[in-house]
């Protein structure tokens, strides 16, 4: 008894021998002298201590554990630290003066619109929802109403069941043809625009400003953040192909950077035997506030894509440089100039030498380069405003390409062709533009008028672009608008790959819309709108290579749109807001795109982009740390042309087409799903999965194997991607 | 007997880790000992109030805008879509008010000189620490930018 009770005794007189003491001191990190009055304090104990004059702290018989201790203080902001606690411990601390962030402070004004009722998407959004996918920053476009997408990957928008061949892109004013990364230099994966650059994106649909150029009305208007923190910030996002790397320096008060750059990594760390490829971009904007009233900009964008796959060798690149000079005359007139050169150069080769021809079996190379100047005087007076300018652009180079197709290599795709093709066009000359936007206000009517007269250069061809819009306020929370418009655009690069004869004239829509938009609440908006379009001239390539559905849905920028006119209608609702903890928006659009062709006397067919219905509904919420947000779509497929029977002929079976665009599969439907942690402020996690239902088949296009005879499982149906996860983290410094 | 020494013994070796420790009694008073811990609880002070003490010693009221200004812009804004952010580093005495200002990015446009404007009105409330306020610094960013009507 008495040795179990010493036994006891001694054990618990340890008990204190397992408390220890955590002490430290506190120092200014810039001064290294001692802090005192720091507040330090354990959580889970809830001691609080402060720092003597020598900034030393103490806390005794502390038990051994895991503590998280914090330093505060009004002048150095509060930092936490995780301590576990095994033996006597003692810790220097290195403290900087804090300078407290107030909440941003925003002087707001009402914009002049200049088409009432455009949609767009801004930077949080695209961060926050699915669909920003492998790095493409507009693919989130086409939630919005009346933009489509012919599949899960499919990145380029279609506007309004039209070509896309037929919209304009513009990043802060400079326009470009088509900012994506691309495979084989015409199928385009992904957006080049970096997502960290973006501010906000616009989408002008059927009646775009007169100083957008060379478009049937519908124009994507990227527009890009400006610095917002002073000294050096950045940001490092992680993710399995494409690591970003964001970064924004103010040298100096009247001078600005914002850079970023994208490189993909799978190529680096895996070596895929005679296969290699990488995509890469950047954007470079340096901002220079010359005197008050001066604004320079450089700006540099770029991308650069490769790839090899044994003997096929092709790269794709577009570059742009561009000086923007602003200048605030006086408190009436602005006056905007931009100095451009783009350039466009993509290559595709095949090494294998065709022995009866002695060439090789793929050369083609597309690399038109324009220069241009841009000069727009904006005017105010007390009802009026006008914007009026003129737009010169030195066009160069063109296509060249020797393609034997029937010597491409094994692909379904191009097994398909038999044809060969020599093309040599120049896209050269000059072109010059006058526009004039002007805006009149009556009591509660606006109304704007514009019209941009043209000579292109290249097709050597003069035209006229108008367009009136008009606006009623009926009250503080609604907007009535309905306009009118006629559009002229030229034949794009892509059409001189597919032509031989390159005659072009430009092509003409006559659009006019009408639409309703109200404010319901503080948060929520709607709108409605209704549109009509005429399209003649529509630009055809005649080279006899294509009715292949799959080829067409792939490449998405395609000149084989087999339509010279047409006109499409639809209607578009559109409702947008937040309630308590949750944001999003529904989108339903219904349109039906018709067109014929001339040329090959076919009438009235569904257009290659014609999507009878699609419906989104996107959807976030913030819960603490966590964001989850999701989207919902369900679309009517593109149409396709059927493969009815098959003729054999010398070896193989010869696919007969059906009607042209006469069938369509079932609608298509998926959801995306995304969660976001922000873990701290600077560092958070993501994860999306596309297409959650894992049996959901979706099918795109028919696929036919000429080896085969017809069948009920040949031409097979393919369907989209099943499944598809995606995850990352990013860390702002 | 030896049961009873043996039991004290026990009590009194296994309480004594923060026996030390003084209670503060008074909710917003805060001395150099002030310290609490999980044993004021036995001594009437609820979990709520060592909390509360608790965070208070290490929770800082970060400096805010009580009011600010909006100053209208001339039309030549809005049509041409003009819009930047003014950055100012800015000293505040205890009472909130501006002592000093200075510019750390311009927007240019005369947008600076509006942001100014603002600052000589806006009205700040100043850094708390245990219901005492402090002179600070502060970034203050002004952006001007164009939204739609509706």
């Amino acid at each position: 008894m008495k040795l179990l009770i010493t036994v006891f005794i001694l054990f618990t007189s340890t008990v204190n021998l397992y408390a220890f003491s955590l002490s430290g001191k506190v120092i200014d990190n810039k001064s290294q002298k001692p802090v005192e009055g720091i507040t330090v304090a354990i959580e889970e104990l809830k001691i609080v201590k402060y720092t003597d004059k020598n900034g030393n702290f103490i806390f005794n018989k502390i038990k051994p554990g895991k503590y998280k201790l914090y330093l505060s203080s009004v002048a150095y902001g509060q930092k936490v630290f995780k301590i576990k606690l095994k033996r006597n411990f003692y810790i220097e601390f290195e403290i900087e003066k804090n300078i407290y962030k107030l909440k941003k402070i925003k002087n707001s004004y009402f914009k002049k619109e200049d088409r009432f009722g455009s949609q767009k998407i801004n930077n949080k959004e695209i961060q926050e929802f699915p669909m920003r996918g492998v790095g493409d920053s507009l693919h989130l476009l086409q939630t919005l109403p009346g933009i489509g997408g012919g599949f899960s990957f499919a990145s380029v928008p279609i506007i309004r069941g039209g070509n896309p061949l037929y919209d304009k892109y513009y990043l802060d004013d400079i326009a470009l043809d088509y900012p994506y990364h691309f495979v084989a230099s015409i199928i385009p994966l992904f957006s080049s625009i970096n997502q960290e650059i973006i501010s906000e994106v616009s989408v002008i649909k059927s009646l775009s400003p007169m100083y957008y150029d060379d478009n049937l009305g519908n124009v994507v208007q990227i527009k890009t953040k400006e610095v917002e923190e002073a000294g050096f910030h950045g940001k490092v996002s992680i993710d399995p192909i494409l690591p970003t790397v964001y970064a924004t320096i103010v040298p100096r008060p009247e001078m600005s950077i914002m850079c970023a750059g994208r490189r993909s990594t799978i190529d680096l760390l895996t070596d895929f035997e005679e296969k290699s490829g990488y995509f890469q971009d950047y954007y470079a904007k340096i901002n220079y506030h010359l005197y008050e009233n001066h604004k320079i900009s450089f700006i540099t964008f770029g991308a650069n894509d490769s790839l090899d796959y044994e003997e096929l060798k092709s790269k794709s690149s577009h570059h742009v440089e561009a000086v923007k000079w602003e200048f605030l005359l006086n408190r009436k007139t602005f006056l905007k100039t931009i100095l451009t050169r783009y350039g466009i150069d993509n290559s595709i080769k095949d090494d294998d030498v065709n022995t009866s021809t002695g060439e090789s079996g793929v050369s083609l190379q597309y690399n038109p380069l324009q220069y241009k100047i841009f000069q727009m005087l904006n005017y105010t007076q007390k009802k009026f405003y006008t914007k009026t300018g003129y737009e010169i652009v030195r066009h160069k180079n063109g296509v060249e390409s020797n393609i034997d197709l029937s010597d491409l290599p094994d692909n379904e795709i191009f097994d398909q062709f038999s044809d060969s093709s020599i093309i040599d066009s120049e896209i050269e000359g000059t072109s010059y533009s006058v526009f004039s936007e002007n805006g009149y206000e009556f009591k509660n009517m606006w109304i704007n008028l514009g019209a941009r007269y043209k000579y292109y250069g290249p097709e050597n061809n003069n035209s006229l672009s108008m367009r009136a819009l008009y606006g009623i306020y009926i009250n503080s929370n609604n907007v009535l608008y309905f306009g009118t418009g006629v559009y002229h655009a030229h034949a794009d690069v892509y059409y001189y790959i597919g032509e031989t004869e390159t005659d072009f004239k430009d092509s003409q829509a006559y659009n006019s819309n009408m639409g309703l938009k109200s404010r319901l609440n503080k948060n929520i908006f709607s709108q409605i709108e209704i549109y009509y379009s005429k399209y003649k001239n529509l630009t055809v390539a005649n080279t006899n290579i294509i009715d292949v559905s799959d080829y067409k849905r792939l490449t998405q920028l395609h000149p084989y749109a087999n339509e010279t006119e047409g006109n499409t209608y639809g209607l578009e609702m559109f409702i947008k807001g937040s309630y308590k903890k949750y944001y999003g928006w529904i989108s339903y659009a219904y349109s039906v795109s018709k067109r014929s062709n001339d040329q090959n006397n076919i009438d009235d067919f569904y257009s290659d982009f014609d999507q009878r219905h699609i419906l989104r509904i996107a959807c976030a919420a913030k819960y603490g740390k966590w964001i989850p947000a999701l989207i919902w779509h369900y679309y009517s497929s593109l149409p396709y042309t059927s493969i009815d029977s098959a003729t054999y002929n010398n070896d193989e079976y010869n696919a007969n087409y059906g009607e042209y665009n006469s069938s369509r599969f079932a609608m298509n439907h998926r959801l995306d799903f995304k969660i976001t942690y922000n873990y701290t402020e600077n560092f958070k996690f993501f994860a999306e999965v596309w297409n959650i239902y894992l049996n959901r088949k979706n099918n795109v296009y028919q696929s036919f194997d000429q080896d085969e005879p017809y069948s009920d499982e040949n031409p097979e149906s393919v369907s989209d991607i099943p499944i598809f996860v995606w995850m990352g983290m990013e860390l702002c410094f | 007997m030896r049961k009873y020494i043996v039991t004290i013994l026990l009590l009194v070796n296994s309480s004594c880790v923060t026996d030390n420790n003084k209670i503060i009694k008074k909710k917003y008073r805060t001395t150099e000992n002030s310290i609490l811990n999980y044993e004021d609880t036995a001594r009437q002070l609820t979990v709520e109030s060592i909390n509360e003490h608790f965070l208070l010693n290490i929770e800082i009221e970060a400096p805010y805008v009580i009011k600010t200004t909006k100053i209208k812009l001339d039309d030549i804004y809005s049509v041409s879509n003009i819009g930047g952010i003014s950055i100012f580093e800015v000293s505040i005495n205890k009472n909130g008010k501006i002592l000093s200002r200075k510019i750390l990015k311009k927007a240019g446009f005369e947008f600076d000189k509006l942001a100014e404007k603002i600052l000589s009105k806006i009205k700040i409330s100043p850094a708390y620490k245990i219901g005492v306020s402090k002179a600070t610094k502060i970034i203050v960013k002004i952006e001007f930018a164009g939204v739609n009507k509706i």
